[in-house]
């Protein structure tokens, strides 16, 4: 299945070059070997990691990020995290900035792995104010090369009106439901 | 009992590069027997899990190049049809899983499969396609049989964050030494600032030690276990627990820490169905103004210690 995933992810990159799309955007360019031991450096591509919510209908959601992480082939990467604290995903308009990682062009993906704050808190989400209980699943995924190269971000949008859940008098559990965009 | 089905309407399986250059979106949908949060009350007892991907593209077809769900799978389930699979605009895949649990033991070893110490059955069901994904989860809840024994109200630190009279009232009854890795715990703002601080970077923007930050994930749930024992008088499971937490935060072992944090975790967990003693007054939940005390309030030290093994001697020192 994941084979067939990539061949498709490939496909569709090489189209995109083909038709002058932006394809992948190499941030350090091929290099040329001017000694005949200098190793070349690995062309890569700089992507940011950022969380947005999604239908808040003017709430709040604020929520701490516990672990964010980008691995390649099982090695971490650096991820140079943000110093955003406490995201306010009640502000659909603003897209947070989690970090930002280099990956090789020639990598076919990495993994993502984010895990929010045992416990966040809430206000105006037709349930009054309280606390949120997110001690949860982490949001995982693998984001293809080819598509952080698109528009140099990967966006997973948190859904609030299908992610959280009544638990008691103001007190809510966090379910995930996110979408992942390029 | 076990079985798994897939139904879709008009959906196709595609070769290789169809819609590769499309515009393709989806919106998921999971539940355990049809909620998203599903606790069994009595055993045995049958779960389904249903899953959808619909495609909410507005006039596309759209592709789903991926279709996963871990735990599912791990389970024995396989989708019926596999990816990839073309759906029609407004058309959607949907599969169906069922598993049986004739005990609670049963269910709760499936609990622990899902890569979280609780006893809940948490599992994401992904509709991937070629420029984005979709997440959706469902809960289980694994009752325990016998109820557990009704013990004294206990409340998280997502109620001590959030409601300011409450963790008031605590710092009045005293100051709440956490050790070496933080300034006393003497005001509102120094608790708050404890609570809504980075658990990644100090205040100054540097990335916290491993040690400075498995003593802070103790010392704000120790915080709440102090407070905890003070306005609602609840006993934790070891009667120690609280001294052994703050022994822990004074000393430098970072796998003692974790786990305590865990446990006191557990306990500040404890007794949150139970019902306030009589005469304590909350207070609101003010989210926005606790944040606001928090601000610039964050009561860790950087220290220069860093994790030992537990047969290790101690040392300490601070830089501020």
């Amino acid at each position: 299945m994941k084979t067939i995933r990539w061949m498709l992810l490939s496909a569709a990159s090489l189209l995109l070059v083909a038709c002058g799309g932006d394809g992948v955007r190499a941030t350090s360019p091929a290099p040329r070997t001017h000694t005949a031991t200098a190793p070349a450096p690995v062309p890569t591509t700089r992507a940011e990691l950022r969380v947005q919510g999604d239908d808040a209908s003017g709430g709040t959601l604020l929520l701490k990020v516990r672990e964010a992480e980008v691995t390649l082939n099982g090695r971490t990467l650096l991820l140079q995290r943000s110093r955003v604290g406490v995201l306010d995903l009640g502000n659909t308009a603003q897209a947070w900035l989690l970090g930002t990682f280099e990956v090789p062009t020639d990598a076919q993906s990495v993994h993502v792995r984010i895990r929010f704050d045992d416990y966040g808190a809430f206000e105006g989400l037709r349930a009054g104010a309280g606390w949120v209980d997110a001690r949860t699943r982490a949001i995982e995924f693998d984001a293809p090369v080819a598509s952080l190269g698109l528009r140099g971000h990967a966006v997973v949008h948190l859904n609030l009106a299908r992610s959280l859940f009544p638990t008691g008098e103001g007190q809510a559990l966090l379910m995930p439901v996110v979408k992942v965009q390029y | 009992m076990r079985w798994g089905s897939g139904a879709m309407a008009c959906a196709v399986a595609v070769g290789l590069c169809a819609g590769a250059a499309q515009a393709h979106e989806f919106e998921c949908t999971k539940t355990a027997n049809g909620q998203s949060v599903y606790t069994i009350t009595e055993y045995p007892a049958d779960v389904t899990w249903s899953m959808t991907a619909r495609n909410i593209h507005p006039t596309s077809t759209s592709v789903a190049l991926g279709l996963e769900d871990p735990l599912l799978e791990g389970m024995g389930f396989t989708f019926d049809p596999a990816p990839p699979v073309s759906v029609p605009v407004g058309q959607a895949l949907s599969y169906t899983y069922q598993e049986h649990f004739d005990s609670a033991e049963a269910c709760l070893k499936v609990a622990g499969s899902d890569g979280l110490e609780d006893d809940n059955i948490d599992n994401t069901f992904k509709v991937i396609w070629d420029q984005g994904e979709d997440q959706c989860s469902a809960r289980v809840v694994c009752t325990r049989p016998p109820p557990p024994p009704e013990g004294g109200a206990t409340r998280t630190m997502g109620f001590f964050m959030t409601h300011l009279e409450a963790m008031q009232s605590c710092l009045d009854e005293g100051a709440v030494d956490l050790g070496p890795g933080f300034d006393t715990i003497t005001t509102l703002e120094d608790a708050e600032g404890l609570f809504w601080a980075s658990t990644a970077k100090y205040e100054s923007g540097e990335n916290r030690s491993d040690l400075d930050k498995a003593r802070y994930l103790l010392a704000r749930q120790t915080l709440v276990a102090v407070c905890n024992q003070r306005l609602f008088g609840t006993t934790p499971t070891p009667p120690d627990l609280i001294d052994q937490a703050l022994a822990a935060l004074n000393g430098q072992v970072c796998s003692d820490i974790l786990d305590l944090a865990e446990q006191v975790d557990a306990y500040n967990n404890s007794g949150d169905s139970e019902d306030f003693p009589s005469g304590f007054v909350a207070g609101p939940a003010t989210p926005q103004e606790a944040m606001d005390l928090a601000e610039g309030n964050d009561p860790s030290v950087e220290t220069s210690d860093s994790c030992v093994s537990p047969l290790a001697p101690l040392t300490h020192g601070k830089r501020r």
